[in-house]
């Protein structure tokens, strides 16, 4: 008796660190700093397009320009970018959509030029201070 | 059962008469609208009733109003400012928060529950006592603590200094997220569903709780202890655990009210919460040894009323709004130094009839009802 007792305060133990941290990762905000500005990795220059339209896990586009920082939130671990290239006659010329996961970082940097390029380096945390 | 005269109700329900008056004689003065009013008090309503339906169930027990359940508004606040720090926002922030809160609130309820077994009959003072000094800890906690030895990520919450929170943090990630989620619109006045539906819940635990064999045992310790001994119940543990569930679900009130108002009051936050959660009880015609679910509702409503319109009043009277604001101060205490001297009135008086029957005299009607 004693020990049944035992087992079922140790589940209801496990139960409930187990759903505070599917709500502490899944509740997460993180900061996301989308940016369109020419990026040199090594000897890898990326060029900054002139405009793009960016939608983040599939919700309402946001334009933006060359030489553009734009902030946005996500919440949650796994996400979904997509990116609109234009031209500047505002035509699509090119189509990117990645998936992608945050870990317990609050700020991130994806660099648009980077992603649209394929280099794998295309997200990553962003430290004060950077810019 | 007694037919009770119009000056017996008259007298059971004084103030919450009084305050009906008041307020009735306020609302003209102060010039709102009606539909103003009804959005201010189903907002207020809301945001409060959890806090002060978390003073009942200590109530049921004897152990009058649980002044100590600031300790579980401070549990409230600590979580409140880790899911801040941490950025857990919406909905998952919310109860991560509850989540966090729990085993502070049940840790801070064990304590105040020892502490007023060792002083029975004394609760009420005991557990004002133990709001203060639990207070100067939680300011420890939270002004040398956080950024001290708890890590904090967020640095814009810090003092300048490096360490200690600011004295208002911004609730940007949790803000009127309960209220939010399920926002009906009835004519002019939005009705934010979830908190009531909330509200709704607890109501019918404390409903449940008190056909339960542990609510039957509260209240006969409520009663009587002695008697409630020697009928075999355990009176201390029934004690800790009624102040426990209430120090619990203080702090989930805590975090509720604090969603809806956005901001927090980091030092300051959780005194008012008690002060004004026992005022509003009383008020609604509770005292400190009966209160209902009704008592909670209508006195939330008339306290609320009074806040609200009480500064515009004296601004048209007085041509200062600054003199309501003292008044619903003044409301507050006032209201609960008049309940504890009834109570402590009314115990005397008790007293002076249990004497007179005991040496065979016509004994007085009983004061307090029960």
């Amino acid at each position: 008796m004693k020990a049944r007792r035992l087992v079922v305060r140790a589940a209801a133990l496990f139960l409930f660190v187990a759903l505070g941290v599917f709500l502490f990762v899944n509740g997460k905000g993180h900061d996301i700093l989308l940016d369109n500005k020419t990026v040199t990795m090594g000897d890898q220059t990326y060029e900054a397009f002139a405009s793009a339209l960016i939608s983040l896990d599939g919700k309402k586009a946001v334009e933006i320009q060359r030489r553009e920082r734009l902030p946005e939130m996500l919440v949650g671990k796994n996400h979904v970018i997509r990116v609109e290239v234009m031209n500047r006659g505002g035509k699509v010329i090119q189509t990117r959509e990645e998936k992608f996961s945050l870990g317990l970082d609050r700020t991130w940097l994806i660099s648009l030029p980077m992603l649209i390029s394929g280099d794998a380096r295309w997200i990553q945390v962003f430290k004060t201070g950077e810019n | 059962m007694k037919n009770k005269s119009f000056k017996d109700i008259l007298i059971s329900n004084a103030v919450p008469i009084i305050f009906l008056v008041l307020s009735a004689a306020a609302i003209p003065l102060s010039g709102f609208t009606t539909s103003y009013l009804i959005q201010e008090m189903v907002t207020r309503m809301g945001r409060n009733c959890f806090l002060v339906l978390s003073l009942l169930i200590p109530i049921a027990a004897g152990m009058g109003l649980n002044f100590g359940m600031v300790l579980g508004a401070m549990g409230g606040q600590i979580a409140i400012i880790l899911v801040t720090d941490w950025n857990i926002v919406g909905m998952q922030g919310l109860l991560l928060a509850a989540m966090i809160s729990t085993p502070i609130s049940l840790a801070l309820g064990w304590l105040t529950g020892e502490i007023l077994n060792r002083a029975k009959g004394r609760e009420m003072v005991t557990s004002f006592m133990l709001g203060f000094f639990m207070n100067g800890v939680y300011q420890f906690i939270v002004l040398y603590g956080f950024g001290m030895v708890i890590p904090v990520e967020n640095h814009a919450m810090l003092l300048s200094r490096g360490f200690g929170i600011r004295n208002a943090i911004n609730l940007q990630g949790v803000r009127q997220v309960l209220d939010k989620f399920l926002m009906v619109d009835i004519g002019p006045i939005h009705v934010p569903m979830a908190a009531f539906i909330v509200i709704a819940l607890f109501c019918l635990f404390i409903l449940w709780f008190n056909r339960t064999k542990l609510g039957q045992d509260m209240r006969a310790v409520g009663q009587d202890m002695a008697v409630a001994k020697s009928a075999g119940i355990a009176v201390d543990r029934t004690r800790i655990i009624a102040i426990i569930i209430s120090t619990v679900l203080a702090g989930y009130g805590q975090i509720i009210f604090l969603q809806n108002i956005g901001t927090m009051n980091t030092y300051n936050a959780h005194e008012q919460a008690g002060i004004f959660a026992i005022a509003s009880l009383l008020i609604g015609g509770a005292t400190v040894s009966r209160a209902t679910i009704t008592n909670v509702f209508v006195g939330v409503m008339l306290f609320h009323l009074m806040f609200v319109v009480s500064p515009m009043a004296g601004k048209t009277l007085m041509g200062q709004a600054q003199l309501g604001e003292y008044f619903r101060v003044f409301v507050s205490y006032g209201i609960i130094a008049l309940a504890l001297v009834l109570h402590a009135l009314r115990r005397r008086m008790d007293k002076e009839r249990e004497r007179q029957s005991l040496r065979g005299g016509d004994a007085p009607a009983p004061a307090n009802g029960h």
